[in-house]
């Protein structure tokens, strides 16, 4: 499986697989019939299903995990056995599992072999022992059997020398007895028997000799059998001395039995000590356990008083500490849904009030920014609405600051370098209020007011030097009559005005730009059914922007005097138009209350200006193109970073 | 910088969106993709107007301009070390670059075929491209030397994935309706998987670690298939429309799938169960992509959008708002501090991405203008005093 191809043998395998179809033959090697079939039965899953199928699976697992050196992960016995009738049934083994039956096999026969070679010698060393103690035996008996045989021809001995002692003492006895007989009768005869006599009584004496010879035989064979006897006994202790020896030697074996089985009792007594020491051990310890929570028991018993006593604090703790909990919970769904809502009204608030709905936006997001901080979670586990809303609201607020009047805003300017802005407004109460701002702080510089009339332009007075306040005095405002409230009057500022100032401010449907050196105007436009009451003249000179009193304004070709582009949209009269400086763009005010800024070349509007609460009445660009003024009838001044 | 919306509605950018967007200008065609460098300080682009390009992410300049295709570049992709750059296009070659100095370093020529993508091995030293003519090719990317013609496939490969020991390669075919395995020591194929449930869409892809397969099936559902086992997981069903692109999160806990029923869809990849609904783009989506923390997704849409969601919420977090037309791909940093998207506007966008403290102190300093006319505001903006007074001390 792994080379992808086998050698073919035909063998019972090899031709079921054959049969199966997983495998074709192909000169003389067997390759996988269909690669899904190598990729299906691949060797993660022939191991796993080896794995089901083996009942030894995991000792095979281990034994491989050890390199095949763990020899006690290999089968024995019962379980060896049913591995190889496992084996035997028909199932073509995995050469690693052939290798771990065999190395199983292997250590099983080299057990066995070991224990009879044990045993062997066991009934060897029994044997020898045996052998000796029958040889002593047979010595002892073959000893035995010579003193017998020795008593025996002893005692016969002793018996035959009695016999024959007896003989002759009978035949002695005899012969005196004949002798005395033959002398008496001799004596009666005559003197002459005397010796007779004398030689009767030579032979009697012979006779008694012969008898105490006799009698001293005697005692010699007597003493030569208690020898005898003697020496029978002494082979019979002889007999017994081996008979104990034999039995020495067998209890010998049988002691040496003992002592192994002693030996192994002692074992089994140590362990059975180890057990009693350790039980005894954890006898000590529970007891000294017993011993400590008896001290324990002793100690809480004594502060049970005390518990219950606390415990009817606690539990009014653990209640009062649910309770906050349950406050807590509520607070917090409280507060995320606060959160969710104070979200949802930032964004709705955007179209109309964009910078008031980036203020609702930050207030809820510094809400969460706190709630994170007392609860240490992450945002994503309250909720994400203000992150939401912020990120909306942020890329797309244009409204930057708002800049408030005591009556209606309608005149705005900044100056050359957009650092100063003056605005004016006018007020039944208030009257005229010019105020003098810097413009990226907000900061109020100056203020004229006090004063009733109507201011109508309001500017700054070329480039200057310097700075913020020290080019105040460069602002100007154009004013009507303007009055103070004693009655005095200041006089009027000339406006500077050159061509890009030229206004037509008559009621009229014609418009006419005038070098004011010639008689003739340079280009009329003519414009039907048009009042055209406001018009302005791009910095370049090149367009003219124009209102009529309605929703619309005009972009006309100074140059040919065509109308290039309605700018249409508005919802309401537009009041108010302003090109950028460099030209190319237009803004466009109206009571709507949003202001508009177009591509003054393609008339497309490119964005809407809206936040004011009332319809606007001025705008204009920033010297650089990137802010726009606005002053409302709402009485606020705003600008725009658009 | 100034533009128009398609709708009516007022849609508003400005020099704000100006700093959280930066266009990447320069293109004069689609961006067909882009991709981080994995250091996350350049970008790439692969563009229609047959360059690639690799930016500076804190400039927005172009560091090199890949020039020498005479088609569509259809894709492009960093090597692992980042100092190789391999572009596929559609005049049948893929290419070779120093991503450091923008050099040529080979020319990839086999394919007969438009060249769809390419992929680098786990240890940058071989590339695999997938092409038109159904075959996937690896190439030793020091000598440009073709290693493998992978022939087995007929029809066109949609995607191809290393193993992470980069010694086997998984490619599918959507149209050919198989999922094949690779010995890329031999260039063997090694197994073939059919499924019999026809796929369709033209998206399938692996998971960083190739365990994982998503292919769209038919019945609108998404197969999520298990590569190793070479088995069917899970049928995602839910989407009321073709699935069009699908997008493993980085660990392959979740699967996002974006389909032209206009939902994005958030799957438990173990589970196979559906977690978010993604609902609000006005136009078909295109693409997904998660962050490497997986705890966002973003998505690119027809409707000129891309939109961040958070993944444990479903929330949307952030609506990316400044292309001119469709966005066609999109993907996050890899230190989670940009999105970056291409569009068919010829451009590609970078945006800041912002967690609640830095939202709150831009919000702050936006306001510093205001809390000068509206000392009030301040007061009860406590976030923005500290931050103020050292405007202010400045």
């Amino acid at each position: 499986m792994q080379t992808g191809e086998v050698p073919a043998d035909n063998s019972e395998e090899q031709i079921e697989l054959r049969l199966s179809g997983l495998v074709r033959a192909e000169q003389n090697t067997l390759r996988v019939a269909n690669p899904i079939y190598q990729a299906v039965f691949n060797t993660t899953w022939t191991a796993t299903s080896l794995a089901k199928l083996r009942p030894y699976g995991a000792a095979i697992a281990a034994w491989l995990a050890s390199n095949r050196q763990d020899d006690s992960r290999l089968l024995r016995g019962q379980s060896l056995q049913a591995a190889l009738a496992w084996a035997d049934e028909s199932r073509s083994l995995a050469d690693q599992d052939r290798l771990f039956l065999s190395a199983s096999q292997a250590l099983e026969q080299a057990a066995t072999q070991t224990a009879l070679e044990a045993e062997a010698e066991g009934n060897r060393i029994l044997s020898e022992a045996r052998q000796q103690a029958e040889s002593e035996l047979a010595a002892a008996n073959h000893d035995l059997t010579a003193t017998r045989a020795e008593t025996e021809a002893a005692v016969i001995r002793g018996q035959r020398t009695r016999r024959r002692t007896a003989i002759i003492a009978g035949l002695a006895i005899a012969a005196a007895t004949a002798a005395t007989f033959w002398g008496g009768q001799r004596a009666i005869e005559a003197n002459s028997d005397r010796q007779a006599a004398q030689a009767a009584r030579q032979a009697a004496e012979r006779s008694e000799q012969a008898a105490s010879e006799a009698q001293a035989e005697k005692d010699r064979i007597e003493q030569a059998m208690s020898q005898a006897e003697q020496r029978l006994s002494q082979a019979q202790a002889d007999v017994r001395t081996a008979e104990e020896r034999f039995a020495r030697a067998s209890q010998q074996t049988e002691e040496a039995e003992l002592i192994a089985q002693a030996a192994q009792a002692e074992v089994k007594a140590a362990q059975t000590e180890v057990q009693t020491a350790q039980q005894q051990l954890s006898s000590v310890q529970s007891e000294r356990q017993q011993a400590q929570q008896a001290a324990e028991a002793a100690r809480a018993s004594q502060q049970v008083a005390e518990a219950s006593a606390q415990q009817s604090n606690e539990n009014l703790a653990v209640a009062q500490a649910e309770q906050a909990e349950v406050t807590a919970d509520l607070d917090r769904v409280r507060t995320t849904f606060a959160l969710e809502e104070e979200s949802a009204q930032a964004l709705q608030l955007f179209e109309a009030a964009p910078l008031d709905s980036l203020l609702v936006a930050m207030s809820a997001g510094q809400k969460l920014q706190q709630l994170l901080e007392q609860t240490g979670s992450k945002n994503n586990q309250v909720t994400t609405a203000p992150l939401t809303a912020l990120n909306t609201i942020l890329p797309a607020v244009t409204e930057k600051n708002q800049f408030t009047h005591p009556g209606l805003v309608n005149r705005v300017a900044f100056n050359e370098d957009d650092s100063l802005l003056i605005t004016a407004s006018m007020g039944i109460e208030a009257g005229a209020v010019a105020r003098l701002w810097q413009a990226k702080t907000g900061k109020l510089l100056h203020e004229l007011a006090g004063y009733q009339g109507i201011i109508i332009e309001t500017g700054f007075i070329g480039s200057g030097e310097g700075s913020g306040e020290a080019r105040a005095d460069r602002s100007y405002i154009v004013t009507n009559t303007l009055t103070k409230s004693d009655g005095s009057t200041i006089g009027l500022e000339e406006m500077i005005s050159g061509l890009t100032s030229i206004t037509n401010r008559g009621l009229s449907s014609s418009l006419h730009i005038w070098d004011l050196s010639q008689p003739q105007p340079l280009q009329s436009f003519v414009s039907t059914n048009r009042t055209i009451h406001v018009a302005r003249v791009s910095p370049d000179g090149q367009k003219l922007a124009t209102l009529d009193q309605g929703n619309t304004a005009q972009i006309w070709d100074v140059q040919t005097g065509e109308l290039r582009h309605e700018l249409t949209g508005h919802q309401n009269l537009i009041r108010t138009v302003d090109f950028s400086a460099d030209s190319q763009q237009i803004i466009t005010a109206s009571a709507d209350k949003t202001a508009r800024v177009w591509n003054a070349n393609t008339g497309e509007r490119l964005t809407t200006l809206a936040g004011h609460q009332r319809g606007i009445r001025a705008a204009k660009f920033s010297p650089d193109g990137r802010q726009v003024v606005t002053g409302a009838n709402d009485a606020t001044a705003r600008i725009w970073y658009y | 910088m100034l533009t128009a919306s398609a709708d009516s509605t007022a849609r508003l950018w400005n020099t704000q969106t100006q700093q959280r967007s930066q266009q990447l200008i320069g293109h004069t065609d689609w961006v067909n993709s882009v991709v981080f460098s994995p250091d996350s300080r350049r970008v790439l682009t692969a563009s229609a107007d047959q360059t690639a390009r690799i930016w500076d992410v804190e400039t927005r300049q172009t560091i090199s301009e890949l020039t020498g295709h005479a088609h569509w570049i259809n894709q492009a992709a960093f090597s692992p070390d980042g100092q190789q750059v391999i572009t596929t296009s559609n005049d049948n070659t893929a290419r070779l670059w120093n991503a450091q100095t923008g050099q040529l370093l080979h020319e990839l020529i086999g394919h007969d075929e438009w060249v769809t993508a390419a992929t680098f091995s786990p240890n940058g030293d071989q590339a695999v491209t997938i092409s038109g003519d159904a075959t996937a090719r690896v190439w030793h990317t020091q000598t440009g030397q073709l290693l493998h013609t992978l022939s087995g496939h007929n029809r066109i490969i949609d995607s191809a994935s290393f193993s992470p020991d980069g010694r086997r390669l998984f490619t599918v075919s959507i149209n050919d309706n198989t999922l094949r395995t690779w010995n890329l020591e031999t260039g063997e194929q090694l197994s073939v998987i059919s499924e019999q449930q026809f796929w369709t869409g033209d998206n399938a892809s692996f998971s960083a670690d190739s365990r994982l397969m998503a292919v769209a099936s038919a019945e609108n559902s998404v197969q999520l298939w298990n590569v190793e086992a070479n088995k069917q997981q899970y049928e995602l069903i839910g989407h009321t429309g073709t699935v069009i692109n699908l997008a493993f999160s980085p660990d392959a806990q979740r699967l996002v799938s974006v389909s032209d029923d206009r939902t994005a869809r958030v799957w438990d990849t173990q589970s196979g169960e559906l977690l978010h609904i993604l609902t609000g783009h006005q136009g078909l989506l295109t693409n997904a992509s998660f962050s490497a923390d997986g705890q966002q997704v973003v998505t690119a849409s027809d409707d000129a959008t891309a939109r961040i969601w958070d993944v444990e919420t479903g929330q949307l977090l952030q609506e990316l708002i400044g292309h001119q037309d469709r966005i066609k791909s999109t993907q996050f940093s890899a230190d989670g501090r940009w999105v970056v998207t291409a569009s068919e506007d010829n451009t590609a966008q970078l945006w800041q991405i912002k967690d609640l403290d830095a939202l709150l102190s831009e919000g702050c300093t936006y306001l510093e203008a205001y809390f000068g006319t509206h000392p009030e505001a301040l007061e009860s903006l406590p976030v923005c005093q500290t931050i103020s007074s050292q405007t202010i001390s400045e």
